[in-house]
């Protein structure tokens, strides 16, 4: 398969999904469009070299999130107040009683989530809304299979408290 | 009430909007743009290299000190070789296609090696180039009983500035460490 047939396939393939990591990493517009396009252009120019070395999935999604940690690691800003999951399982949850828990709020709060997340965090959380398996994630992100699952582990738990409804609602 | 986790990962794979593939064309054009970018900041380079130029000549024609005018052609000299040298680091040497095909922790890792080679070996390709230029216009200009304290004053404002570099290079070794021995490090993609 050649460099544009395979970029094609990905696309048509992961193509929302790239467009919803691009979301988990960027809250601004704009500046998705913009990471997007550079997704695309690297995973064009990357697929030069593959040869089937692994997945075109797991490829796909090593050089986006790639990419896309390097975008965030430019965003000076971005950075400030970061968190790992591990301090968001042990603080309070946001739960507001009179919330309604429609999609859209659920899109809006989840995005908040991931926006606040540190490396690798925010790429666990990223590929298991993907729902990737352990092993998937692993072999994207460079953790070990246990660590992916202790991550996991820890993702439901911050979505279980973000996501509880107050018995009043 | 506790909403399914089942139906948050549907509510975010919910936003499934079509994204077609972009046409060749537009990918080669953003590629452009992008080096582009990397020419406008070698302009600037070049703009400040002249503004040097500029300067050191000027102060070089003003003067008729032969040693003066030879410290102000080693800080040109000096000066272009640490542009030079910065542009080579940070731009003319592309990253490969495949650099972005690793795993996320392999990429991290490389990312801050590469940042850290360049703060701990900085003091030999930025600061060290202009330091004989420097010397040889202070000597051409100052008194001889002053050399030694304005030499120790310029040994000292070398070793701050090549300091600083070192220690930003040790810190970024340590979280490069940290890295390595965390828990979570995968033993099979360590390259």
């Amino acid at each position: 398969m050649g460099q544009d047939e395979a970029y094609q396939e990905a696309v048509a393939q992961y193509g929302a999904m790239l467009r919803r990591l691009a979301r988990g990493y960027e809250a601004d517009p704009d500046q998705q469009h913009d990471l997007l396009q550079e997704i695309h252009v690297g995973l064009w120019r990357s697929l030069g070299a593959f040869r089937g070395q692994c997945s075109l999935r797991t490829w796909t999604f090593r050089v986006a999130h790639n990419i896309a940690s390097s975008h965030v690691a430019r965003q000076i800003r971005s950075k400030r107040g970061l968190v790992s999951l591990d301090a968001l399982e042990h603080t309070a949850s946001a739960d507001d009683p009179e919330r309604q828990v429609d999609e859209r709020q659920v899109l809006h709060r989840l995005a908040a989530l991931i926006h606040g997340l540190k490396s690798p965090d925010r790429q666990v959380i990223l590929l298991y809304l993907e729902d990737f398996d352990a092993a998937a994630i692993a072999e994207i992100t460079g953790l070990s299979s246990p660590a992916v699952a202790t991550k996991i582990h820890r993702i439901k738990a911050v979505l279980a408290r973000q996501f509880h409804e107050g018995s009043r609602t | 009430m506790t909403l399914p986790e089942k139906a948050i990962l549907s509510i975010w794979q919910s936003q499934n909007e079509t994204v077609a593939p972009l046409p060749v064309e537009s990918l080669r054009r953003m590629e452009r743009r992008f080096r582009k970018g990397v020419k406008l900041w070698l302009a600037l380079e070049l703009f400040s290299f002249v503004f040097v130029l500029l300067v050191v000549t000027r102060a070089a024609l003003q003067s008729h000190n032969a040693l003066f005018r030879v410290g102000c052609l080693m800080i040109v000299s000096g000066v272009a070789f640490a542009l030079w040298q910065l542009a080579v680091r940070a731009f003319l040497v592309p990253l490969p296609a495949d650099a972005f095909t690793v795993s996320w922790l392999d990429f991290h890792r490389r990312a801050l090696e590469r940042q850290r080679d360049a703060f701990l070996s900085a003091w030999k390709w930025l600061l060290l180039p202009v330091v004989p230029g420097l010397l040889v216009t202070q000597v051409a200009l100052a008194q001889p009983h002053a050399l030694a304290r304005i030499f120790a004053l310029d040994a000292a404002a070398f070793l701050f500035a090549a300091g600083w570099r070192f220690a930003l290079g040790k810190v970024l070794q340590r979280r490069i460490t940290k890295l390595d021995n965390g828990p979570g490090r995968n033993g099979e993609n360590r390259e």
